[in-house]
């Protein structure tokens, strides 16, 4: 008798754990799953059904692509759902989070892979099941999906931050610029944008050596103090990776130069809302996450009503879309500035 | 019956049934034979490493290292085999041996210099990780020969009544009867549990503790090694992260399963179990749009409670025991 108490309190445990999930309505079904009903016919489908699969999960930049991605599925009326790993950005769960919507049978799958190698199976068994399967914010270029949208070009990015420069400085002027480290490649072609831009303005001298700030807004601020040291004239700051910009801020404020230096940089809105607010970030030229997943969500869509995307499409509300041969699309950027940084949370 | 309700076993069954049925009425992709392999083949390492971890948590210990160890071995078939380009089967063995290594370090530490299990494999943990990542330059290595990407994906068969299994599937099931009968139907596997409930009467009853213990650690490690090189194979690269976590549910999945943290009792049995519903968790809550970030606060909440379920088993008892003992019954227990 004791025994079979034993068991039912571990069973009570059991159940209530059940329960915790939120599904305990449904336990009375419990009995035996052999007898559970399977549907052997899949009820129609009310809805199409998307599903985006991120690098992970729960940090503002994903969290802004979920608003974007539920506002298109709400104007067209369809299921979507943005899913990931809630830690760390880890591959193997990121996989078998794509694997367990492929068993779910939806209509098409978005990835941001965590590894553009390692998706290369997952997404070739998807498309072999009859699935649409893309990227988006991050691609896997030698995958079978079928198009990636990516949030900027990584070049054109760089263009745009000189070319704010040049406005915001007349055309002329010393220009220090500041990146991450020599071997990232889209640091290395944000740079290149830099260059390239820069040819166009023959009155703007880029300072070198450049500097390299290792991902760490300290190292920012003390190569951007002994930049204006050597540089007493120094005009501008471009800054293409995200400490630059306030790192590049606190050596303006330390050296009192904060309406003597312009600064323009890829950085997060989060990390200089108050440096531009006071107007010492001149502003920011980047993606807007939620835009990116707004508009990847309505291409997809189209692209189930058997509509492919084309370029030079116009995007209400975001600009002409670059469509490339090998399914590369390309959103225009967005620029933050006093003006509009309050829309910006991430 | 009651032999069968006693049996702790029973408890995580039963949750089993439950979870099950509760995601079969939810979704109708979920009892698929399709979704079900996906589901197996997703949790094969974990499957794996834990058959070596229930034995380690029998004789009382602990291995925290299990998913580092995964991690380490799964970097060493990339580089070389990807970065270096020798053989792949090469790069295999590298891999099962570096997990048998940190294993038997593990051992011998634990056992000779009488460092406590949990501060050992704590230490590995932190090792054999940063070890994958020095390796790797923190960064996922690919190239592998497609034969190599094809056996990750590649399923035998058919076999009656279940079709196609994916190969990973076949294999840790393998190990799981490997681990069945290595514990219950040999002497050495007696061992292993005499061990665990009390060393010092082990000893004293010619059981050498030493080699258990060497081998419950060293074999742990060297199914890590394996498990490494499977998620390579699954997932056609190398990822130094890969792994992550793996303690955590390896852990969850055996206490579930019925093993004391104690030492002395537990079975593979339970363990597979205990693996089996947390993988048929994430995949349920995943088919029926469950956020990925509640995923974790359930998984949390279910080791809590299969915890709270074997203390209470455990005061039952030893309050019975006391009872049969006073009154100079006999056969209290078990």
């Amino acid at each position: 008798m004791r025994v079979i108490r034993s068991y039912l309190i571990t069973l009570a445990l059991v159940v209530l754990s059940a329960s915790v999930l939120g599904l305990g309505g449904c336990t009375r079904r419990a009995e035996r799953p052999e007898t559970t009903r399977i549907r052997t016919e899949h009820p129609k489908k009310a809805q199409r059904q998307i599903a985006f699969v991120m690098k992970l999960v729960g940090i503002p930049y994903t969290n802004a692509c979920e608003r974007g991605m539920k506002q298109a599925a709400k104007e067209l009326g369809i299921d979507a759902v943005f899913l990931g790993p809630p830690t760390g950005g880890d591959t193997a769960q990121q996989i078998a989070i794509i694997e367990d919507q492929i068993s779910r049978g939806v209509d098409a799958i978005i990835i941001s892979p965590n590894d553009d190698q390692a998706v290369k199976p997952v997404i070739k068994r998807g498309i072999s099941k009859g699935i649409k399967v893309f990227t988006w914010d991050s691609d896997a270029p030698e995958s079978d999906r079928i198009f990636y949208v990516a949030a900027a070009d990584d070049v054109g990015i760089g263009v745009e931050v000189i070319d704010r420069v040049a406005k915001d400085i007349g055309g002329k002027g010393k220009v220090a610029v500041m990146t991450g480290s020599p071997n990232a490649l889209n640091l290395k072609l944000h740079v290149d944008g830099v260059e390239k831009g820069a040819k166009k303005y023959p009155g703007i001298q880029l300072v070198k050596p450049y500097i390299y700030n290792d991902d760490d807004r300290h190292k920012a601020t003390q190569g951007a103090i002994t930049l204006l040291q050597a540089h007493p004239d120094l005009a501008a700051f471009a800054c293409v990776n995200a400490p630059g910009v306030p790192g590049a801020a606190m050596a303006l404020i330390q050296t009192g130069k904060e309406d003597k230096v312009v600064i323009w940089g890829l950085s997060l809105p989060s990390e200089n809302r108050d440096y531009i607010k006071k107007g010492i970030v001149n502003g920011l030229t980047l993606w807007d996450p939620a835009k990116l997943t707004y508009v990847t969500t309505k291409l997809v869509n189209d692209y189930l009503d058997g509509k492919k995307p084309v370029d030079g499409m116009e995007v209400p509300g975001i600009g002409k879309l670059k469509v490339s041969k090998d399914g590369v699309i390309i959103m225009p950027g967005a620029t933050i500035t006093k003006e509009n940084i309050d829309r910006f949370d991430f | 019956m009651k032999a069968i309700l006693r049996s702790k076993e029973s408890a995580v069954f039963a949750l089993f049934i439950i979870v099950f049925a509760i995601f079969a009425a939810q979704s109708d992709r979920f009892a698929a034979p399709d979704n079900l392999f996906n589901v197996a083949r997703q949790y094969s390492e974990l499957t794996v490493v834990s058959v070596g971890l229930t034995m380690v948590i029998i004789t009382g210990g602990i291995d925290i290292s299990v998913g580092s160890v995964v991690g380490l071995s799964s970097i060493l078939v990339g580089v070389v085999a990807g970065r270096m380009g020798l053989n792949i089967w090469l790069a295999c063995a590298a891999g099962l041996l570096a997990g048998l290594t940190c294993g038997a370090i593990n051992g011998l530490v634990i056992t000779k210099l009488k460092v406590q299990p949990i501060v050992t494999t704590l230490a590995m943990l932190s090792a054999a990780r940063g070890l994958a990542f020095v390796l790797s330059e923190a960064r996922s290595l690919s190239g592998f020969p497609d034969s190599f990407v094809a056996l990750g994906q590649t399923a035998i068969g058919p076999i009656p009544g279940l079709g196609y299994v994916p190969l990973a599937v076949a294999a840790a099931f393998l190990l799981v009867v490997f681990g069945i009968i290595l514990l219950r139907g040999t002497a050495f596997g007696r061992g292993i549990y005499a061990v665990g409930s009390s060393e010092e009467a082990a000893r004293l009853s010619g059981i050498n503790v030493f080699r258990v213990k060497m081998f419950a650690y060293s074999f742990t490690g060297l199914l890590g090694g394996l498990g490494g090189v499977m998620m390579a194979a699954r997932l056609a690269s190398s990822i130094p992260d890969a792994g992550t976590g793996f303690e955590f549910e390896a852990i969850t999945a055996v206490v579930m399963g019925g093993s004391s943290l104690k030492g002395g009792e537990g079975s593979i049995v339970g363990t597979i179990i205990g693996v089996a519903v947390m993988g048929i968790l994430r995949n349920g809550l995943n088919l029926i749009g469950v956020p990925n970030t509640w995923q974790v606060l359930f998984l949390g909440v279910m080791l809590i409670l299969a915890v709270l379920a074997d203390n209470l088993r455990n005061a039952l008892r030893s309050k019975r025991e006391l009872r049969y003992s006073v009154s100079k019954a006999s056969g209290g227990g078990d």
